[in-house]
């Protein structure tokens, strides 16, 4: 009796560690962000908009890297962003990094572009060219400039 | 007039005082299973034997709870997302859903209700019949010999049920969403498996469930040891193990959740 | 009769014991020697459970003390009181069987609890312990299963597993049919004989207890706590002129124990 009730016992526990396994492997990203050893490199961005830490580092449309820590300079007053690479890929001195939006109202992730130049960046190097997130107020008041320009100029038909 | 009103303000005062007792003895109870731990490890059979109790007997509950609440969330995640275009984060909604809130909340719920009873009911008639004096009286400690073990047990099988939970629940969102209404597969799964974060999400999710473990098997247990020995009173005492059991699982759930999601 | 310390295996002393504001027994001086079986009598809640508890250390005195195999009780220092418990048996009034355990795992219960032996002996032993009772042929049947006097010879049979020295019954005898009666009555003279124990028997059945006690004391009510008012030979308490004895041996309406419940004049009520 006293084996049966065990076997059971064994058979839910078994279960239960089952589902905590399946959920972490299949439901969460503990696959994707189990990484290697990585090296650091620093990238200065006007604004970040929603961009936070551990966020992807992505190169064409793969995850290359995670996003340390986010800081703020104030000797430029500009964001300086820290990214943890993986060392097994190399990026030029030129590559150039973006504040992308993933989907139309996703998170916020880290694109870089490859440069052309033959030397690597190294641990601790510095990424200088960025392009800031792109911030929605910002296009919308663009669009609503553009518009009222478009009114006062030519087409009045604009009620 | 202002004697009735007194007298109600005095009774309030009385009420809250009694609560306030009550609180410390549960601390006490708590206090007295902590010291007794290392005994009650000792006796890994009687450990087995409330998981087996508590545990498996709430398999069916807690399985087929999980897959209905799975099913709703995928249809009524569905319904909200297609208004944003975003049928594709269905799988995400369904999994952070589960994994940081519903499955550690609703499973300790139920095991309030379903396991927690259950204790009440038997140590209360344990305690009318008796049987508590008569293990004092052999030399047994109750406290070691007969609760240890199920709050051992309980708090052993809390996190498990909630994790089938959840991932039962996660399987009943991909069936109403992948099978019944045609959501991409492969969408599903990687906006899931991107976005639900191992630490933050799952891991949260599971200290959750410990502390719930532990906040309704004490419960469960300080009604039962504290009841009046007769019918009504454990009648009385398997109620108030549901409500206090309950009430403090979402109370406590407010607060881990702004401790542990307040600053992402 | 001189006794040396060691054959008196409970001693009150002036104890007085009082629950919250109410007073239960007042100054209570007693004796139990070795190898006898008292009755304790009295009527419904005068206290004598209240005295049962007192031994096993489930309560402590407020005045007085207890003393039991010759040291008094410490409530405080719980190695010491488990080690004194395990010397004794307790018997509850309706048996206190651990329902969910069979008839044989009780009676093993407090083996496994304080002795380590290996499982045959362990089953030799529990089975004898049954056998004393009459009932191995029921091992392996649950609570549930056997009818109240039976579950009251299986936690007789629990009660004498460890073979203790002092032996406490709480009304042993109440709801049994007559021939549960005698059966009961004769088991516990037999084990308390052939144990060479002591047995406290908490009772108001006063044939049976009369049958099988060595010694009777006899409580008695009063405002301030239960008093001893008798304390003999069953010969001598059937001879005794104190009137609550008499009372309560032959069964009298009325006495010391009033009939009436204290109420207003039959004048006044009836006016």
């Amino acid at each position: 009796m006293q084996r049966h009730v065990n076997l059971l016992v064994g058979f839910f526990v078994l279960l239960g560690l089952g589902a905590l396994i399946f959920l972490s492997l299949r439901v969460s990203n503990l696959t994707e962000s189990s990484t290697g050893p990585t090296y650091a490199v620093k990238a200065y961005f006007d604004d970040i908009g929603g961009l936070k830490p551990r966020a992807a580092v992505r190169s064409a449309g793969v995850l290359v890297g995670r996003v340390r820590e986010i800081g703020f300079d104030d000797q430029r007053y500009q964001a300086v962003v820290t990214i943890d690479l993986v060392s097994s890929v190399r990026f030029p001195k030129d590559s150039s990094a973006q504040i992308l939006t993933a989907g139309l109202l996703g998170e916020k992730y880290v694109g870089l572009l490859p440069g052309a130049e033959a030397d690597s960046l190294a641990n601790n190097d510095r990424i200088s060219m960025t392009q800031s997130a792109v911030v929605l107020e910002n296009i919308i008041s663009q669009f609503l400039y553009n518009k009222s320009g478009d009114a006062g100029s030519g087409d009045k038909g604009l009620k | 007039m202002i004697n009735a009103a007194l007298n109600q303000v005095a009774r309030l005062g009385a009420s809250s005082l009694v609560f306030v007792e009550a609180l410390g003895r549960l601390a006490v109870l708590f206090a007295r299973l902590v010291l007794r731990l290392p005994a009650v490890l000792r006796r890994p059979g009687l450990i087995g034997s409330q998981i087996h109790f508590l545990g498996n007997h709430s398999l069916a509950i807690i399985l087929v709870s999980g897959l209905f609440v799975g099913l709703v969330l995928g249809l009524q995640g569905y319904y909200t997302l297609r208004r944003y275009g975003s049928e594709e984060a269905l799988g995400l909604l369904v999994a952070l859903s589960l994994l940081r809130e519903l499955g550690p909340v609703v499973a300790a719920l139920l095991f309030a209700g379903r396991a927690g009873t259950s204790l009440t009911a038997e140590i209360g008639l344990m305690k009318a019949g008796e049987q508590l004096s008569a293990l004092e009286a052999m030399a047994v400690d109750p406290i070691t010999r007969i609760l240890g073990p199920r709050f051992v047990g309980g708090l052993a099988a809390m996190p498990l049920l909630a994790a089938l939970f959840s991932a039962v629940g996660v399987m009943g969102g991909w069936f109403v969403a992948v099978v019944l209404i045609g959501v991409d597969a492969g969408a599903f799964w990687s906006q899931m498996s991107s976005g639900v974060e191992f630490w933050d999400d799952l891991m949260n999710g599971v200290i959750k469930s410990i502390v719930f473990g532990l906040i309704v098997t004490l419960v469960a247990l300080y009604m039962g040891y504290e009841c009046r020995p007769t019918p009504d009173g454990v009648a009385r005492a398997t109620t108030l193990t549901v409500v206090a059991g309950s009430l403090a699982v979402l109370g406590f759930d407010f607060v881990l959740t702004a401790l542990m999601f307040g600053s992402l | 009769m001189e006794s040396s310390p060691r054959d008196l295996l409970v001693q009150f002393e002036g104890m007085g014991f009082a629950y919250g504001s109410r007073a239960i027994i007042d100054d209570l001086t007693l004796e139990v020697q070795r190898g006898e079986v008292l009755a304790i009598m009295g009527g419904s809640g005068v206290g004598k459970t209240t005295l049962l508890k007192l031994i096993a250390g489930l309560i402590a005195p407020q005045q007085g003390g207890v003393r039991v195999f010759g040291e008094p009780l410490s409530p405080d220092n719980k190695k010491e009181l488990f080690a004194t418990r395990r010397r004794m048996g307790l018997l509850f009034q309706f048996g206190a069987l651990f329902t969910d355990l069979s008839c044989f795992e009780n009676v093993a219960f407090p083996l496994r609890e304080h002795a380590r032996l290996p499982e045959s002996m362990l089953r030799d032993i529990v089975l004898l312990k049954l056998e004393c009772v009459g009932l191995r042929g029921a091992a392996h049947l649950m609570p549930s299963e056997i009818s109240g006097g039976m579950a009251r010879r299986v936690a007789l049979a629990r009660a004498i597993a460890l073979d203790p020295e002092l032996l406490l019954y709480d009304e042993p005898f109440a709801g049994l049919d007559p021939i549960s009666l005698g059966v009961t009555a004769r088991l516990i003279r037999r084990l308390n004989d052939s144990l060479g124990a002591s047995s406290i028997i908490v009772t108001h059945d006063v044939a049976e207890s009369f049958e099988i006690a060595d010694r009777v004391a006899v409580l008695a009510p009063s405002p301030a706590g239960a008093r001893l008012v008798a304390l003999g030979t069953p010969q001598s308490l059937s001879d005794s002129q104190d009137p609550y004895v008499r009372q309560f041996l032959e069964g009298r309406e009325d006495g010391p124990v009033a009939f009436h419940y204290p109420a207003s004049s039959v004048e006044e009520a009836f006016a």
